[in-house]
């Protein structure tokens, strides 16, 4: 079972990444919500993007060579996407996005960077002491749950694709961070950050300013939910 | 954390979405505790706890066979790859093998990381003095088919037994980019490496699994774990410890990576265990000090103290090191400090603290001789290999006796 969980899982993470660009670029180009032909259209597409052929081997091929560990959070962003996009449907409320984000920012830097100002620390070692890292995602989840956030869903997942070895990687930490993830989580949190300096600099400048209250209405207030669709 | 309740985001467009129902919540709370249970009961359990004890893996039918080498000095060299067989080699190792034969591995091709270069082996037999042919192991199109994603190039490899008999090869392969952007392979042989299983790639890097490298043989457990020295090169320098404990089937079980602390910088670490669970660690500097630096573990491998310099140079290059029958460390380095156009053996009787420089193998102005790798058979013959300017790999072969004859004062001379 573990073998099949194992084989589909980055296809499909691949899949749902690359269908979720498409239908993002279709609604940059377009700027209306995609029909469902469009929506079809795109995921076929998909499918023949990752089959096309570079240098012998396919473009999926490449995507896993170059990238073989997806992190649970980072195939969760990505699904809640796309499931939005497709149906509408939320599966990320904002509470629960700006936590995912939080987490991404927080947890790769740790693992990334920590190296550069600690010779002694090793925490990627730690991912292979499997009960306590099994149990240590545990708390996380529950820790999650706890306060509500579905982030704690996602990790009840990132456990469950441990167990079964979806993964190349036994490490757990692979399950529940990767450099694309951390990379994607910083840059939002950063991008969002800055807006919300630059529109809270913006309402007390046009607070002392009347003259500039018509023009204030552009920067509308950061909404933390994904894009509609 | 109020920043991950829902009442958080009042106020925003999806404040209507309420947060998980406490059902829900208790739900999935259960459905963790479950998960996670089960996985506990599932792992195999990943080592934490430093090995015993170390032993040496000696083939059993030569242990006892053979008569130990004589009195009178002896040296010979010979060639393993044949003249023009390919183009460029480099970084040959050894290993001993059940029926007491040697089996070299080293990587050749048009030039170093061109995509024709393939990983060669060659088995030494001493009664008649002779090199097989190589045969060709692994190449950049097998690998690629074997390991289900492109591959660039191939390079550094090493062999070396278990306690079954399974001879295993690590191999480094590269997607893209340089030498820094290496992931390690793992082929394994059940017929000391007449045939080879399939490649297997092991994830050992957090950021996309890039830049882990292998060069020198392993030490091994009495439990069963082989702690095989490798070392990180991007962004920065380090050596690390590959722990694995193979199966009788040939597989590898619950491996894992143990980072050194240490200045960067310093790679390619060879391992010599010295008995009573200290083991020496000789490392190449690839920093500005150009001096061989030295580590000590005293719980068999597991932790190690801050590298410190020693009183050799070192070129930023290869070194190899093994601890000789009579307690002494006997090493093979570059002895400069810029250049590998010479190739020299020193001693030390102080577990690596000091050395005295012995014998020199190789000099010639502006030419590489390089990678070296020692090896001592069940004879007690020692067996050194190494790249001769980058056309062939050498062989040379002598004894305590004719290590002991040649004088630190005659080789000096040849500097």
């Amino acid at each position: 079972m573990s073998d099949v969980i194992a084989s589909l899982f980055h296809p499909v993470a691949l899949g749902a990444c690359t269908w979720l660009i498409l239908l993002w670029t279709h609604a940059r180009i377009s700027r209306k919500t995609p029909p469902l032909a469009v929506k079809l259209t795109t995921g076929l597409v998909t499918g023949l993007i990752l089959l096309l052929p570079v240098q012998g081997a396919s473009v999926g091929c490449w995507a896993q060579g170059f990238h073989p560990n997806p992190s649970l959070p980072g195939v969760g962003l990505i699904v809640a996407a796309l499931v939005h996009r497709l149906f509408g449907l939320v599966l990320l409320r904002p509470a629960d996005l700006r936590a995912l984000l939080i987490y991404g920012a927080i947890a790769g830097s740790v693992l990334y960077l920590h190296t550069f100002w600690s010779s002694t620390a090793d925490l990627y070692y730690l991912g292979w002491l499997d009960t306590a890292a099994i149990w240590t995602i545990a708390v996380l989840s529950l820790s999650f749950l706890a306060a509500g956030n579905r982030m704690g869903v996602i990790l009840l997942f990132a456990l469950l694709a441990f167990t079964f070895s979806a993964l190349e990687s036994d490490n757990a930490w692979d399950y529940l961070i990767d450099p694309i993830t951390w990379m994607v989580c910083t840059s939002l949190l950063t991008f969002r950050l800055l807006r919300t300096g630059w529109v809270a600099r913006s309402s007390i400048r046009t607070f002392f300013s009347p003259a500039r209250v018509e023009t204030s209405s552009r920067f509308r207030p950061v909404s933390p939910s994904l894009p509609p669709p | 954390m109020p920043f991950l309740r829902a009442s958080s985001v009042q106020g925003s467009p999806d404040a209507g979405d309420r947060s998980l129902t406490p059902l829900k919540r208790a739900a999935f709370a259960v459905a963790t505790i479950t998960v996670a249970h089960f996985a506990t009961m599932q792992v195999t359990g990943g080592e934490s706890s430093a090995p015993e004890q170390l032993r040496s893996i000696t083939p059993a039918s030569t242990r006892l066979s053979v008569r130990p080498s004589g009195d009178a000095p002896y040296h010979q060299e010979s060639w393993i790859s044949p003249p023009g067989h390919t183009r460029t080699v480099h970084c040959s190792t050894l290993s001993t093998l059940a029926n007491g034969e040697i089996l070299a591995v080293w990587y050749g091709g048009e030039r170093e990381g061109s995509r024709d270069v393939a990983v060669y082996t060659s088995r030494w037999s001493d009664p008649t003095k002779t090199w097989s042919p190589p045969a060709r192991v692994v190449d950049q199109a097998s690998a690629e088919r074997e390991l289900g994603r492109p591959i660039k190039k191939i390079g550094n490899a090493v062999v070396f037994p278990d306690q079954y008999g399974t001879l295993w090869m690590v191999y480094v392969s590269v997607m893209v980019g340089g030498w820094s952007g290496c992931t390690l392979n793992v082929k394994s042989s059940m017929d000391q490496g007449l045939t080879w299983g399939e490649s297997e790639r092991l994830n050992l890097n957090p950021f996309l699994n890039l830049s882990t490298l292998v060069r020198s043989k392993p030490i091994y457990a009495t439990d069963g774990r082989i702690g095989l020295p490798v070392y990180h090169e991007m962004a920065l320098k380090y050596p690390q410890m590959l722990w694995f404990t193979p199966a009788a089937d040939g597989t590898m079980r619950n491996y894992q990576l143990r980072s050194l602390p240490t200045q960067n910088d310093l790679i390619q670490p060879v391992l010599v265990p010295l008995g009573q669970d200290r083991v020496l660690m000789v490392l190449r500097d690839g920093g500005p000090d150009r001096v061989l630096h030295t580590a000590y573990s005293g719980d068999n491998g597991w932790t190690w103290s801050e590298p410190g310099q020693s009183n050799l140079p070192n070129p930023d290059a290869a070194v190899d090191a093994l601890r000789l029958r009579d307690g002494r460390v006997l090493l093979v380095y570059n002895d400069a400090e810029h250049g590998r156009e010479t190739l020299r053996l020193a001693i030390s009787n102080d577990d690596g603290h000091s050395w005295n420089p012995g014998p020199v193998l190789e000099h010639e102005a502006l030419k590489e001789f390089s990678y070296p790798s020692l090896l001592e058979d069940a004879t007690g013959k020692i067996h050194v290999t190494y790249t001769w300017k980058r056309q062939r790999i050498k062989h040379v072969e002598f004894n305590l006796a004719w290590l002991n004859q040649a004088t630190p004062v005659q080789a000096l001379a040849l500097r």
